[in-house]
């Protein structure tokens, strides 16, 4: 039998004894090959954009966006009350901790004492939150000191501001410790800086303060005479761990299911960061769709391409394969060399597909917001496919070429 | 003895009706080292003789030893192997790969018996000096005359050391001159104790052989 050197030898001098031919064959396979490793970059930037998301905003919470614009919402569901969240507590056993924020609808104006004029006004959005909001979203004191327990239990005007871009461009003086925000007749003093993980759907460039929950209830509700629905209220619910924030979703929604006749009304409706950002990449994954399509058809079309070339090149090349099984070729031989041929053209499409592909992806990707990254899993495929298309093509000519009588041939 | 043939029938289906008998009922055998030229007329089966000896076709009925195996029973992959290592073929029309050059036309059969390249190469290049085209050896067929390509095509049989060289018609494209040339070949083989088979119908190509067997419609007769 032949050896392996030899066999490629064979199909080597096979495949260049027509290059015209030889390289447009491989059109169809490069293109549907590189069509397979775009879509699957694309498919792995993607990851990677979740990825990032959801471990900038915390891979392992859960979050209830509560009772926003309650009354206009059909189906909605009265805000959970503290013995729900003791309930949902007691029957989520992935919980690791649970933190109740409320935030006002909208941003409301404060006023940075001392220099009151309308230059100074900067909106604040402002979360009232108690402290296990710290441990949930992993803060990061950069000065001063977090709200404590202390704070929520006397209703103390205090509050700790995030840290964020437009903290610099907003405010035409520093911020420091011990400064008052001014909110109607109220002064809240500024008690610490800080920087979370868990951001909550903020902008880049929004300004957070945070409040202790009970002091927010009792100046938004009480004093300035907001109704509660309108008080948007949040629950952060963190898993054990950031693997088992799926299950938890589904323990979170069956707890707010046993408390609401056995449906999830829609302003209680959980959700993980996860399932935020897909929804953001809806787009992508459309055009991805589409991109397979055309991918699947090409390399249908280029395998039968490639099929076609092998029955030609086996009937051009009879009198060879009449000699060699003269001379003593077996026909597994002969199904070898086509087999091989037929194989090194797949081969040559799906490397250069695998290049063009990488090349549309890295052209394309920065339009749909998604990181380009060279991985393993788009250029395994493209080889794989491009092996299973070589051999799907190239299995009948060469068995076809095998069959043939040597002695019909070199008549 | 080297071949035994026991009444050898071969019928081919000519279509889908027609049968065609070729051989009916062929036996003889041959001793180690024979010169025998095969004869008669065209359609008289001697061809279809030639190839069930060189293992290329089974007779449809009778039995084949060839080295005291017996033939007629084997798979194809045997077939092939017997093919690689015991006969060489010399064809009317040379058969020789085109774009290849004469080192690797006549290397051919020893790249189906998995020898090492440096081997056949030196082995290719020692037998087309000894048929005389040692400054041709990167030639390709196209570049040569008829009577050069059947010694590259002599030199190929030779290659597996065969103990049965086959030659279907050997002279039957070459003009009388070359032909004496190819037949010398020939008969320096045959002294060296190779057991040559030739199928013609040239006279001049039976002279040199011992023993000639004629062939009239699938039979023989002598």
């Amino acid at each position: 039998m032949l050896n392996c050197k030899d066999l490629f030898k064979i199909a080597k001098r096979g495949l260049f004894s027509n290059k015209v031919r030889f390289f447009l064959s491989l059109i169809g396979i490069t293109i549907g090959i590189a069509g397979i490793v775009g879509i699957i970059t694309i498919g792995e930037g993607k990851k990677k954009k979740v990825n990032e998301f959801v471990n900038r905003m915390g891979a392992d919470i859960v979050t209830i966006e509560g009772y926003r614009e309650a009354d206009t919402i059909k189906d909605a569901g009265k805000p959970l009350s503290k013995s729900d969240i003791a309930f949902i507590k007691k029957r989520c056993p992935s919980i690791k901790e649970i933190a109740e924020i409320s935030i006002s609808g909208t941003g409301l104006e404060y006023y940075i004492e001392e220099i009151e004029n309308d230059e100074n006004i900067v909106s604040f959005s402002e979360k009232g939150v108690d402290p296990t909001f710290a441990r949930v979203s992993n803060i990061e004191i950069i000065k001063g000191r977090f709200i404590s327990e202390a704070d929520v239990r006397e209703r103390r005007k205090v509050c700790a501001i995030e840290l964020t871009s437009g903290i610099v461009t907003q405010c035409k003086r520093n911020l420091k410790i011990g400064d008052y925000l001014t909110y109607g007749p109220e002064k809240i003093k500024i008690i610490g800086f800080v920087k979370t993980k868990a951001i909550f759907r903020m902008l880049p460039d929004e300004l957070l303060a945070y409040w202790p929950i009970s002091t927010a209830e009792e100046i938004l509700i009480i004093k300035q005479g907001l109704i509660p629905e309108s008080i948007m209220q949040t629950i952060c619910i963190q898993s054990i761990s950031p693997k088992k924030t799926k299950q938890l979703l589904k323990e979170v929604e069956n707890a707010i299911k046993q408390r609401n006749e056995g449906h999830i009304p829609s302003n209680l409706k959980p959700y993980i960061y996860e399932s935020l950002v897909e929804e953001g990449l809806k787009e992508v994954n459309r055009t991805t769709l589409i991109m397979l399509a055309i991918a699947l058809i090409a390399l249908i079309v280029g395998g039968i391409g490639i099929m076609n070339v092998m029955y030609i090149s086996v009937m051009e090349r009879i009198k060879e394969i009449g000699i060699r099984r003269a001379v003593g070729a077996k026909e597994i031989d002969v199904i070898l060399q086509f087999l091989t041929e037929a194989l090194f053209l797949c081969l040559s499409g799906g490397i250069i597909g695998i290049f063009l592909g990488l090349f549309i992806a890295y052209y394309f990707m920065p339009f749909f917001d998604i990181p380009f990254v060279i991985s393993l899993p788009p250029i395994t495929a493209g080889l794989f496919s491009a092996c299973i298309i070589g051999l799907f093509a190239g299995l009948k000519p060469a068995i076809k070429a095998s069959k043939l009588d040597p002695v019909e041939i070199l008549r | 003895m080297i071949i035994k043939l026991d009444n050898i029938t071969k019928i081919y289906k000519s279509s889908q009706f027609a049968m065609v008998k070729a051989l009916r009922g062929v036996s003889f055998q041959v001793e180690q080292g024979e010169l025998l030229s095969i004869m008669g007329a065209s359609g008289s089966g001697k061809s279809t003789l030639l190839h069930i000896i060189g293992c290329l076709h089974k007779p449809t009925e009778g039995i084949y030893h060839l080295c005291s195996e017996e033939i007629s029973a084997l798979p194809d992959n045997k077939l092939s192997e017997i093919r690689n290592t015991y006969i060489g073929f010399v064809f009317q029309n040379f058969h020789l790969l085109p774009g290849y050059n004469l080192i690797e036309n006549v290397e051919l059969p020893l790249i189906y018996a998995g020898t090492p390249e440096k081997i056949r190469q030196k082995k290719a290049v020692e037998l087309l000096e000894r048929v005389g085209l040692k400054d041709r050896i990167k030639h390709t067929p196209s570049e040569l005359s008829g009577g050069e390509q059947q010694r590259v095509a002599i030199a190929r049989a030779l290659i597996n050391s065969p103990r049965l060289i086959l030659a279907d018609e050997p002279t039957g494209n070459l003009d009388s001159k070359t032909c004496e040339g190819i037949l010398t070949v020939f008969d320096e083989l045959h002294r060296e104790g190779i057991t040559i088979i030739m199928v013609t119908h040239n006279p001049l190509v039976s002279s040199i052989c011992q023993r000639v067997i004629r062939l009239i419609d699938g039979v023989i007769s002598e």
